[in-house]
């Protein structure tokens, strides 16, 4: 299992090197068009060939993968410390904190992930530059990512609550805020190191359901999710504009089997 | 005496059935509102909220944009706009969809069954593939199937639940199997981890050197004692159809609830969003609730 974790590992470390150095591999920018060749088949010059606008597919999909690998993880970050300050402060402070706290996980829960996003996404600006594109997809997947945690982390916060040393730490007379940040939280960091390595790949495939939908990143930047759109149209007997599915199954069944071993155990 | 203890305490359950029940209820129903009121709350205070691209048309009068833009005037306060809405919904007036122009119950009616259809063939279907693969590599223990199975879930797992309505598609094959596939890694998952627990159970082993059929241990040794676990994964399922139920329908052009969640969303549509919402998160507490009150009967029945 071990050699599977570091073949995992190193297959995720050259993806990263490729989508970190791409004029390494092409010199070609992912928005500069030939216009004649647009739909180019997989050629020499043009190793996954070209889209309907001639850009360069080989180019789009390693600065697309650059975008979503670096992107996800901050997504996780912003939802796992969210979930730590949330869950945290509900599962500590009890009372009605709580009572508020479990509704409105309740109700995030409640209703589907892909419908949630959706809806939320849709209900911001749709025609805003590339990058601010970008922020809005990756800040709203991680501002709705973190009511599971936030669960977990409630419940474990309000089972430290009647420890002994959080009474301990009461009787002399210490702030419940040093407490929480202190005491509390950094007993549950494992659930949180786990919660941050189980929602990367989970964000990953998320950017690529609202890129395919028309509501993740938008165009000239590449992401998975944009990039998948040329499925629909009629260029998918091109075996190169499946690569982007292809490298997304390959980046996330390598996430999953190379991550921690706390992160696998949930 | 414990006779008469025994009457009087399935006495107090009956009776205290209903008013579990009305106990239940009330937490669903204010969880519903708040989703209702969330969603008018964030189209309310959404860039670009009260616009309509018919105000830019330079042939309209001050007068008629003037008109357009109060068009809007009820809906600038959404807790004011969500009960007035709410209290209109009860009487049968669910309101008229902005970007359709066509009463929102009307939509609701004619697209529900479509989606209803897909989302419980899609369930079967699923279902069925991940019991064809999980019963087999739990009960034969087959490391072959049980590596063949995991891989084919894994995969599948790891594609986005769009691109797998997209690939299904090029393939020619139907939505029902989209949705199957869609769900399926995730109920394999769980019906692997429940199967596995329920077949090396201590009573499964004797029943095994006793001579049973695996067939017969399956069904009354195993899949009994389980039934409350899967009660709850099927109510999970329904939640996880309907997010996969958008996705197809998005990409397929189904005219079903969720092709209507997505064009809704596209066109800020209020007036079928804020529906929609309380109805998902309706059905979803409402069978979570289902499955709280199944699961205790389960267990006492095993």
């Amino acid at each position: 299992m071990k050699i599977v974790r570091a073949m995992a590992g190193g297959v995720l470390l050259l993806i990263v090197l490729a989508a970190l150095c791409p004029s390494a591999i092409t010199g070609v920018p992912y928005d500069r068009q030939f216009r004649d060749h647009p739909n180019a088949p997989m050629s020499r010059q043009f190793p996954l060939g070209t889209d309907d606008l001639g850009r360069d597919r080989l180019s789009r999909l390693l600065y697309g993968t650059r975008v979503s690998l670096l992107a996800a993880p901050m997504a996780a970050l912003v939802s796992t410390l969210l979930a730590a300050l949330v869950g945290g402060l509900a599962g500590y402070a009890g009372g009605w904190c709580d009572r508020l706290a479990g509704t409105v996980i309740d109700l995030m829960l409640s209703l589907p992930w892909l419908f949630l996003l959706i809806t939320v996404r849709a209900i911001l600006p749709l025609n805003v530059p590339p990058l601010v594109s970008l922020v809005v997809t990756f800040g709203l997947i991680g501002l709705l990512g973190w009511p599971s945690a936030a669960r977990v982390v409630r419940a474990g916060c309000r089972a430290l609550r009647g420890s002994d040393m959080v009474l301990q730490a009461e009787a002399c007379g210490v702030a419940g805020r040093r407490i929480l940040f202190k005491h509390v939280l950094p007993n549950v960091r494992p659930v949180l190191v786990a919660k941050f390595w189980v929602s990367i790949p989970v964000y990953i495939l998320a950017e690529a359901n609202l890129g395919l939908l028309g509501l993740g990143v938008a165009d000239p930047l590449p992401s998975w999710g944009n990039l998948l759109r040329q499925l629909e149209s009629g260029l998918n007997h091109d075996p190169g504009a499946w690569a982007p599915l292809v490298l997304i199954v390959i980046v996330v069944g390598c996430l999953q089997i190379a991550r921690p071993a706390e992160a696998a155990a949930r | 005496m414990s006779a008469n203890h025994a009457q009087d305490g399935g006495a107090a359950a009956r009776r205290s059935l209903p008013r579990r029940i009305a106990a239940a209820l009330l937490p669903v129903a204010l969880t519903a509102a708040a989703g209702g009121l969330a969603i008018a709350a964030m189209v309310r205070f959404s860039p670009g909220f009260g616009l309509d691209e018919e105000q830019f048309d330079p042939r309209l009068s001050q007068e008629s944009i003037e008109a357009l833009r109060r068009r809007h005037d009820g809906e600038r306060n959404p807790v004011r706009y969500f009960f007035t809405y709410a209290g209109r919904a009860l009487a049968g007036d669910a309101g008229i969809s902005s970007s359709l122009g066509r009463p929102v119950r009307e939509l609701l009616a004619e697209r529900a069954p479509a989606t209803a259809k897909l989302m419980g063939q899609g369930i079967a279907a699923a279902w069925l593939m991940a019991l064809a693969l999980a019963v087999p590599a739990a009960a034969w223990r087959l490391p072959a199937l049980q590596a063949a199975s995991a891989a084919l879930a894994s995969t599948t797992a790891c594609l986005p639940a769009a691109g797998i309505a997209i690939l299904l598609f090029q393939m020619g094959g139907s939505a029902r199997w989209m949705i199957a596939a869609i769900l399926f890694p995730k109920l394999y998952q769980y019906l692997r981890n429940i199967l596995g627990q329920g077949f090396a159970a201590p009573h499964v082993l004797l029943a095994r050197a006793k001579g049973l059929r695996t067939w017969r241990i399956f069904l009354r040794h195993v899949l009994r004692p389980e039934r409350a676990q899967l009660v709850s994964l099927a109510v999970v399922s329904v939640n996880m159809a309907f997010g996969a139920a958008v996705a197809v329908e998005a990409i397929c052009d189904l005219p079903g609830v969720g092709q209507l969640a997505w064009k809704a969303a596209l066109a800020h549509d209020l007036a079928v969003l804020v529906p929609l919402t309380v109805l998902v998160t309706l059905l979803t507490q409402v069978s979570n609730l289902v499955a709280d009150f199944a699961t205790p009967a389960f267990r006492s029945r095993a």
